[in-house]
């Protein structure tokens, strides 16, 4: 239900900053509101119109204010890989191959509240290592680019059984990669 | 009706038979996912229809419909000939094969890489014929593209057939996309020096900065066909060339750097220019805050050349600098956008027209 939520208020957050938009440009455009041209004649001036400015300097602050938000640590993934720099307790190894993850151990057992570290190694294609709740809804995800360890850290701060699924496209056979109830996050609060 | 009517209709027609087909593919995979029509949709089956979807939707249809519409606006407001009408009948000719040929990858011979194309899957898990027959199909469709802008670029820079040759129409272009000569003049100390750019209408300028984009997007989904083609071919006469060749990362930065070119030079600048030329006719005034439009364009197309990282955030071998930076830029596109919406005024359209609607209805009611 938590992350219902969160989603509902990042949608209703969307919808009040385009209302926001669209009322600072009524505001503005009644502002700056010019004569009617009609002959295209007249020769204007080159650079911009106040009106156009201001709205210049709104497009910029919104952009300022909305990168800095973006590599906050309010973002989880950003926190984890910029910020907390945390050293990881747990390392876990997975290797993909022909459509099949190899898992260390069934379930993965993984303390609750500690950073784990997750090395995915792809041994032909491309696939994807996503982490999914039990009610579908997901945790992370990364790429699996074979030739590389695509490492991601991650703090589970719920117990419970969780699902690993890929999450990119690797074949016709690729919705069959899907191993439910394969890591156990142990211990934390209930 | 003249020749150039009736090429913009052939192109157009042909373009809503793509729709249609690329709506009913659409349709069917839909159908599939709430688990009907499973006898027909193998997920072999399904996944070839959605391999050669995007192709269909994106060439078939929307190229397609830009080219025909471009063929005929792009001489009409520059009141010019079309440079050459041969190149335009063969550009249509070698599109519609070329797609055709592309569908057939998927629905004949079992292509099903997903437009994703990600190194080494459509060289590894498909007959190497089915790889070979998408590679040759989207070539001819990268062809016809860049047909396409070729006679754009000399219809729009040569000032008359025979004065000048396709050097003059590169260094014009070149020089006009990029606002070189505004440099070369801030180099030389030159203060207030008015960019060549401002002799061509607004439409026209995003025209060519807007083909600058989807030429570099052609040449480099061209290149990649032709590495999937050359190992498709080894594959038949059985030789094994290593796919370790290719590094998948570099592959996968070079694809999205090449492919996102089609969202910046096709639905953002060639639509806002459409808009651009259509708004004063519409409304019968000049373009809100014209003489930076073009500025905001070349913005654009700048922009778009640096964004293509917002498609590997979830690669984690990628280079932290180069995901930040691809955020920076891609919150860019917010300005560059917020800009065009101002010049077209559409949320003022918009309300004018919401404002009609109630006194009607006011009066009626």
């Amino acid at each position: 239900m938590y992350i219902q939520q969160v989603v509902e208020i990042f949608y209703l957050g969307l919808v009040a900053v385009y209302i926001v938009f669209i009322l600072s440009f009524m505001w503005i455009t009644s502002r700056g509101r010019r004569e009617l041209s009609t002959d295209g004649g007249e020769e204007a001036g080159r650079g911009m119109e106040k009106a156009e400015k201001t709205w210049l300097i709104i497009l910029i602050i919104v952009a300022i204010f909305g990168n800095a938000l973006m590599l906050s640590p309010l973002v989880p993934s950003v926190n984890t890989v910029i910020w907390s720099k945390a050293e990881p307790v747990k390392t876990i190894y997975i290797t993909v191959e022909d459509y099949n993850f190899v898992l260390p151990e069934n379930p993965i057992r993984i303390p609750a509240g500690v950073p784990v570290e997750f090395v995915v190694v792809s041994n032909d294609v491309t696939y994807g290592f996503g982490v999914f709740r039990k009610d579908g809804t997901m945790v992370f995800q990364m790429q699996v680019v074979p030739g590389y360890e695509n490492r991601i850290v991650w703090v589970f701060d719920e117990p419970g059984y969780y699902t690993i699924r890929s999450t990119e496209y690797s074949g016709p056979e690729h919705p069959k990669m899907v191993i439910y109830d394969a890591i156990l996050v142990e211990g934390g609060v209930e | 009706m003249g020749p150039r009517e009736k090429l913009a209709l052939k192109y157009v027609l042909t373009a809503v038979f793509w729709l249609l087909v690329a709506g009913i593919e659409g349709m069917l995979m839909r159908l599939r996912l709430i688990n009907l029509l499973t006898d027909i949709y193998t997920p072999e089956h399904f996944y070839q229809v959605m391999t050669v979807h995007p192709y269909v939707g994106i060439y078939g249809w929307a190229y397609m419909a830009v080219m025909g519409a471009f063929y005929y606006l792009v001489p009409k407001v520059l009141n010019k000939e079309l440079y050459s009408e041969r190149i335009a009948n063969m550009s249509y000719w070698v599109m519609t094969l070329g797609v055709l040929i592309t569908w057939l990858s998927g629905f004949a011979f079992g292509f099903a890489a997903l437009y994703t194309l990600y190194w080494p899957l459509p060289v590894l898990r498909f007959p190497p014929i089915s790889t070979l027959v998408f590679s040759i199909g989207t070539i001819m469709i990268f062809a016809s593209v860049l047909m396409f802008f070729f006679n754009m670029f000399a219809t729009i820079f040569l000032p008359a057939r025979g004065v000048a040759g396709p050097g003059y129409v590169a260094k014009e272009l070149l020089t006009l996309s990029f606002n070189l000569d505004k440099l070369k003049a801030f180099g030389k100390g030159v203060k207030n020096y008015l960019p060549k750019v401002y002799s061509y209408p607004v439409f026209i300028v995003g025209v060519f900065r807007g083909c600058v984009d989807t030429t570099l997007n052609a040449l480099t989904m061209a290149a990649i066909s032709a590495i999937l083609g050359v190992y498709a071919f080894a594959g038949l006469l059985n030789i094994n060339l290593p796919v370790s060749l290719i590094d998948p990362l570099i592959y996968k930065n070079v694809f999205w750097w090449g492919l996102d070119l089609i969202a910046d030079g096709n639905v953002l600048i060639f639509t806002a220019a459409t808009w651009y030329f259509l708004v004063p006719v519409l409304v019968g005034r000049k373009l809100y805050g014209e003489q930076v439009v073009r500025t905001v364009i070349l913005a654009d197309l700048v922009l778009s050349l640096f964004v293509w990282n917002h498609h590997m955030l979830a690669d984690t071998p990628q280079p932290l600098i180069l995901q930040i930076q691809g955020q920076i830029f891609t919150w860019g596109e917010l300005i560059t956008m917020g800009l065009t919406m101002f010049s077209s005024e559409v949320p003022s359209l918009l309300y004018t027209w919401l404002c009609h609607r109630w006194i009607r209805w006011h009066h009626t009611g």
